[in-house]
């Protein structure tokens, strides 16, 4: 039995390990080369600094871990290109597809679909 | 006891389906969780249809009482409170199946329910819950706390770091309160915490991975 717990620990591990290691991995490899990036890959970082953005205040923005269901929710709308998630100020920053937009209805929707409060937003550049 | 605690919990449940809430995990998320301790072992594989519910299968294998549970587990995000600076949860958790006692006897309708909240900054957490427990009529309810500080302030997409202690209570145990300093971790979607718990001299491992 105690083997068995020995066993599992280690594998929780290993896994964890080899996970966050290729996360970086693939991480870096971005940075350095700027393949044709697919949304997954840019919505971690902001590349996409051009173009129309909208900022969103969001309240509850405390916690890195739970923060992961706005890339996950976002990145489902079309018209998003990449999403910028500021802990510190409280703020996401959507950064759209040029001549697309999103309301601030559906950009409260996806918002509170995260498991956030919208306080309000800013538009730049013709967002 | 157990049925009803059970009546309470659906009906705390579903007196506050106005709550919106953020997600178990998030909608379409699947989420793995496996927590190792010295007196159990168990793996949580669940889905999460909406921002607020999640449903999966729990495997338990408690090692001091040899006892296996195997059933689907309910996971609702009763109520979140989003501050500027802050958030808070209140989560409640059911599960229902089978449990083979000692392993050689046959499996009996077993179950749990698990109320737990937490508060926290970018800074602190806490956490309180109570678990209520009917494994092939092994009855036993404990509580548990976690108070836990981040020791620097990482940006979003860092290596996050906690450093926690964890304090159990199970009233029917020869050693009821046991202590257990721990350290979480996550970049990402993984989460690894390790700790020990001073009075059984054993350790803790806990790892979720959302997807």
């Amino acid at each position: 039995m105690k083997s068995l717990k020995i066993i599992g620990i280690c594998a929780s591990i290993i896994i964890f390990s080899q996970s966050v290691y290729a996360q970086q991995s693939q991480m870096n490899h971005d940075d350095h080369d700027h393949p044709e990036m697919d949304k997954e890959s840019i919505t971690d970082v902001s590349i996409a600094t051009d173009g129309p953005v909208i900022v969103a205040s969001v309240n509850g923005l405390v916690c890195d871990f739970c923060a992961q269901a706005l890339k996950k929710v976002f990145q489902k709308e079309e018209a998003v290109k990449a999403l910028k998630v500021d802990l510190d100020a409280g703020e996401v920053r959507i950064f759209l597809e040029e001549g697309q937009m999103l309301s601030d209805a559906v950009v409260a929707k996806l918002i509170r679909k995260s498991g956030y409060s919208l306080v309000d937003t800013k538009r730049e550049g013709g967002a | 006891m157990f049925i009803r605690l059970i009546l309470i919990l659906m009906l705390s449940v579903s007196i506050t389906t106005t709550a919106y809430a953020r997600p178990v995990s998030y909608p379409d998320g699947w989420t793995f969780m496996q927590k190792n301790n010295g007196s159990y072992s168990s793996v949580h594989a669940h889905y999460s249809p909406t921002a607020s519910d999640s449903i999966g299968a729990y495997i338990e294998k408690n090692w001091q009482e040899d006892i296996t549970f195997t059933g689907i587990q309910y996971n609702r995000l009763v109520k979140r409170w989003n501050g500027r600076k802050t958030q808070a949860n209140f989560y409640a958790k059911v599960g229902v199946g089978q449990a083979n006692p000692f392993g050689n006897i046959g499996a009996k309708l077993s179950g749990f329910t698990e109320l737990a909240f937490d508060w926290e900054t970018r800074r602190w957490f806490t956490e309180y819950r109570i678990r209520a427990t009917d494994f092939a009529n092994n009855q036993s309810v404990h509580h548990s706390g976690r108070l836990g500080v981040a020791p620097y302030i990482g940006d979003y997409g860092d290596l996050h770091t906690w450093l926690m202690v964890q304090v159990e209570n199970h009233p029917e145990s020869s050693q009821p309160t046991t202590t257990t300093p721990l350290i979480r971790l996550f970049k990402g979607v993984q989460m690894l915490e390790l700790g020990y718990t001073i009075e059984h001299e054993e350790w803790l491992a806990n790892w979720i991975v959302r997807f």
